[in-house]
């Protein structure tokens, strides 16, 4: 499986498959700098949606909330998730496959029963809608995803390293931090990147459980539809992935050490 | 082991207490937090006239007090919000005329005391009478705020010949170029319409249904917001379906080609009204806002908006220029067999919204 | 027991805010009609589970919804193994961080907005529909928005990323050494394939087709705003019980013959992989 050839096909696989997904993207900021509404042609130049963006602040208020919550929500999945896939291969057999079944209810219930019902909860226990509300229900129907993709490392992942370490004399935080972790690590990633997606975008749980007055981005955007969204979403669109993007090519620099043992590793 | 659990655990406490107590951000704090100022809260759709520059900081200047709003994307959302933990905390609604009575039945909303309402007298007659905005001791339950239809739109340059009726929609000349509502009540009033049906209120839903079925052929897409009409129609992949006056008001306006009529079998019409909740913390400051939403200044800004209404103030419907009131497609004034949504009974609303789901998926 | 003590937490938050809105759900299937606004339940019943069978309408859509669920799922699968398989092998490994947080970069924006995008570029006389007319395959006047494939087309790109990165995680687990032996014992791509990769892949595969199926299966928004007069999936018939009438014991009824039916059909897809893959 190692070919010249098929790696090659596979990476421009790859990339064709990146250039789909962000070929709606380039649509999207290519229209904030339209002038006529509805990405139709002619196109003319304006900077008229980036004008109206910030002078109405609701949308860049809402927008912050979003990440902000988003961020808040993804980080706890993480560390809640990864523990509960540590803890949970202890457990015996069945009790594992309960909790397994367990944590993907949230995932199975149509959100807006499970936003309706939680609705109902916070109201008994006198939470109502409240950020700390909100944040629970985003919490719940994001974890799942964390649980499972790092519980999905500990299936097939070799723990001969971790009992060699043991028998080397490490401590369990020394286990844990330096076999452990960076063996889960792929998973925990990629489970808070899904959580940070999904949570980015639950209309559902947001729009039952926030506090009456306060609007997060997919909120704003699925209350306007009814009388038509403007171009400066498209134009706040634009700036959001612009910014992701400049953080992620910029942590990835930050991250690159000059020694890094990674330059060993050619494509063969 | 166990330590490493005590600091997830404590981590994870930390970080939910944390984010559970902090601050709102800045913009956002706690409705009524500080006591002196007094919020009211409403709920509206989006975009809709009240939270403007015209109406909200006019408002939060004259009363000294701050308005926030809370949107909903169905008037069925709007009351669900409202019983699960809304009582207490929202002040105004804007219930239309298929739901004022049903609000008034379940004592979802409050008489509001029209003596205090300096505006209420210039607010057209024929909406103030719509009997479904009072109780049966004649207490007023609903202020008319905007008016309207639901109508057939065309695209004149596509559609040269003329155009009187429904039937247009089930024209086999438009098949695959036609939209519809997605509203079960707009949708059987409609085709109850076009059958000539006596009682649109009460049709026959056998032969209804047989009509939505025939509809279907025809149609393209069942729209439910002014995107959903207005994209594909200035794509060119509609060009005639029953509309919302407002989107047809839009696209006019705009300077796109688009011709919105009222059929000879009648039309579907709507008011909406402000109403006030249950419990509503700020009764007083309520009445003033729907005193304020009646009155010739939010209600001339509201026509100028481009995405405004056909206001409720008949003295500032009067004043409207004639190049306005073709925008707002009142001239001529829409006909008089304008068929109202109105009241339904919970069997009746679910039977309708059986069959229209059976239409969709048949 | 002990060291199984760090999953106490969610398994906390999955007792209170997950198993009570099922319970919840369960419950409210069975009220007649609806939950008065004091929260008080009028009498319990099986009526709504014998009117969602009593016509054709549910049986239909779930049906139907499940096809597309599974179809959706099936060429996220094609899709996204060749290139999970990119990111976890063939990527140099310091670039492999930065390529995957790339795959949920579009996602920072609304999914509504992304929707649009994907409508201007497919509908009439837009980019792809030109391309193709140049190419003389079809007529740029006419799109293929309004139609079932054109909502297939949209999830496939809205659940994409879900299945590249389940993918990935277990990829990138399947050490270099164990494809080398493979391969020196002589084995062929498939067979390397078929008894390495393939059930090394599974639990990552299997998170993947859960995380891409249930959601699709139960969408509502993408079918009402592409999916044309026929584009009704089952998600629709189950929202209207809520946001267009409130009905809350028949819609409870809907989502949990849905959710039922789910289950079992993750069930099914669990036992054939396990099977297929020798476990």
């Amino acid at each position: 499986m190692h070919s010249k050839g098929f790696n090659r096909t596979m990476r421009i696989w790859l990339y064709a498959t990146y250039f789909i997904l962000f070929a709606p993207i380039a649509v999207i900021i290519i229209m904030s700098f339209n002038k006529t509404p509805f990405g139709m042609l002619p196109f003319a130049f304006t900077l008229e949606w980036y004008e109206l963006l910030f002078t109405g602040e609701a949308l860049i208020e809402s927008a912050l909330l979003s990440l902000e919550l988003s961020f808040a929500v993804a980080l706890s999945a993480m560390l809640l998730g990864t523990a509960a896939a540590l803890g949970v291969q202890y457990l015996p057999r069945r009790a594992r496959s309960l909790f397994m079944a367990v944590n993907n209810v949230p995932i199975v219930i149509p959100w807006l029963v499970q936003a309706v019902a939680l609705l109902l909860i916070f109201n008994m226990t006198g939470l109502g809608r409240s950020y700390t509300g909100m944040y629970l229900g985003n919490l719940i129907v994001v974890l799942p995803y964390c649980v499972m993709m790092a519980a999905a490392r500990f299936h097939e992942a070799d723990r001969a390293p971790e009992d060699a370490a043991r028998l080397l004399g490490a401590n369990r935080f020394k286990v844990f931090w330096d076999v452990t972790l960076p063996m889960l690590l792929p998973g925990v990633v990629a489970g808070g990147l899904m959580a940070f997606m999904v949570c980015f975008n639950a209309f559902a749980m947001q729009y039952f459980l926030a506090p009456f007055g306060v609007n997060t981005l997919p909120m704003e955007i699925f209350t306007m539809i009814r009388s038509g969204y403007k171009p400066d979403m498209n134009a706040l669109s634009a700036l959001l992935i612009i910014v992701t993007l400049a953080v992620v090519l910029l942590l990835n620099k930050l991250n690159r050490r000059p020694n890094a043992l990674s330059n060993r590793q050619q494509p063969s | 082991m166990t330590k490493r659990i005590c600091i997830l655990l404590a981590l994870a406490l930390i970080l939910t207490s944390l984010f559970g107590c902090a601050p709102a951000p800045a913009a956002n704090e706690a409705p009524g937090s500080g006591g002196e100022i007094p919020t009211l809260t409403v709920m509206n759709w989006k975009s809709y006239g009240s939270d403007k520059d015209y109406s909200v900081p006019v408002f939060e200047e004259m009363y000294g007090c701050k308005v926030e709003h809370v949107y909903f994307n169905s008037l069925e959302e709007m009351l669900t919000m409202l019983q699960t933990g809304g009582f207490g905390t929202i002040d105004c609604i804007l219930p239309n005329t298929n739901y004022i009575r049903r609000c008034v039945e379940e004592g979802i909303i409050q008489p509001i005391d029209i003596s205090k309402l300096e505006n209420y007298g210039e607010l057209r007659e024929t909406l103030r009478s719509f009997p479904d905005a009072y109780d049966a001791d004649n207490n007023v339950y609903g202020v008319p705020w905007a008016w309207g239809t639901t109508s057939l739109g065309y695209n004149p340059t596509v559609i040269t010949e003329p155009i009187d009726s429904w039937s247009a929609l089930w024209d086999e000349k438009y098949a695959g170029k036609v939209a519809y509502f997605d509203d079960y009540n707009t949708a059987i009033l409609t085709a109850a319409m076009y059958l000539n049906e006596p009682d649109p209120q009460n049709p026959d839903l056998t032969k209804v249904e047989e009509a939505l079925l025939a509809l279907k052929a025809n149609a393209k897409t069942w729209w439910d917001s002014y995107d959903a009409y207005a994209k594909p129609y200035l794509a060119g992949e509609i060009v005639i379906g029953n509309m919302w006056v407002g989107s047809a008001s839009s696209i006019y306006r705009s300077g796109e080609p688009l011709s919105y009529i009222y059929p000879k079998e009648g039309a579907v019409g709507w008011i909406d009204y402000w109403a006030i909740a249950k419990d509503a913390p700020n009764y007083d400051l309520a009445l003033k806002w729907v005193d304020f939403m009646s009155s010739q200044q939010f209600q001339n800004g509201f026509v100028n908006d481009p995405e405004g209404a056909c206001p409720a103030n008949e003295i500032v419907l009067n004043e409207l220029s004639d190049d306005m009131k073709k925008a707002f497609f009142i001239y001529p004034e829409p006909p008089d067999n304008l068929v109202m949504q109105a009241y339904q009974d919970e069997a009746t609303r679910d039977a309708w919204l059986e069959l229209w789901n059976r239409v969709k998926a048949g | 027991m002990k060291k199984a003590l760090p999953a106490l937490p969610s398994a906390a938050l999955f007792l209170c805010l997950s198993l009570v809105p099922l319970a919840m759900l369960a419950l409210f299937s069975f009220v007649a009609g609806n939950l008065s606004p004091a929260g008080q339940i009028s009498g319990f019943t099986a009526a709504n589970f014998i009117r969602a069978f009593s016509s054709w309408t549910f049986p239909r859509l779930l049906g139907k919804s499940v096809l597309i669920g599974l179809l959706v799922t099936a060429i996220c699968i094609i899709i996204a193994y060749p290139a999970a398989w990119a990111l976890a092998k063939v990527v140099k490994e310091r670039r492999r961080s930065l390529m995957m947080s790339l795959v949920i970069v579009p996602f920072f924006t609304s999914q509504l907005l992304l929707i649009y995008a994907i409508m201007t570029l497919f509908q009439s006389k837009g980019l792809i529909m030109t391309f193709f007319g140049m190419l003389n395959l079809a007529d740029p006047a006419t799109s293929i928005l309004y139609s079932n494939a054109a909502v297939v087309i949209v999830l496939v790109y809205e659940y994409l990323p879900y299945m590249i990165l389940s993918l990935y995680t277990s990829l990138e687990g399947i050490g270099d050494d164990l494809l080398f032996a493979s391969r020196s014992l002589g084995a062929g791509m498939w067979f390397t394939f078929r008894r390495v990769v393939f059930p090394m892949s599974l639990p990552g595969l299997l998170s993947g087709i859960l995380l891409v199926l249930v959601p699709v299966t139960g969408s509502f928004v993408e079918p009402e705003l592409i999916g044309g007069a026929s584009g009704m999936m089952v998600g629709s018939l189950i929202n209207s019980q809520f946001s267009e009438v409130l009905n809350m014991g028949y819609g409870a009824a809907l989502s949990f013959v849905f959710l039922v039916a789910l289950a079992g059909i993750m069930a099914i897809i669990n036992r054939g992989m396990g099977r297929a893959a020798g476990v």
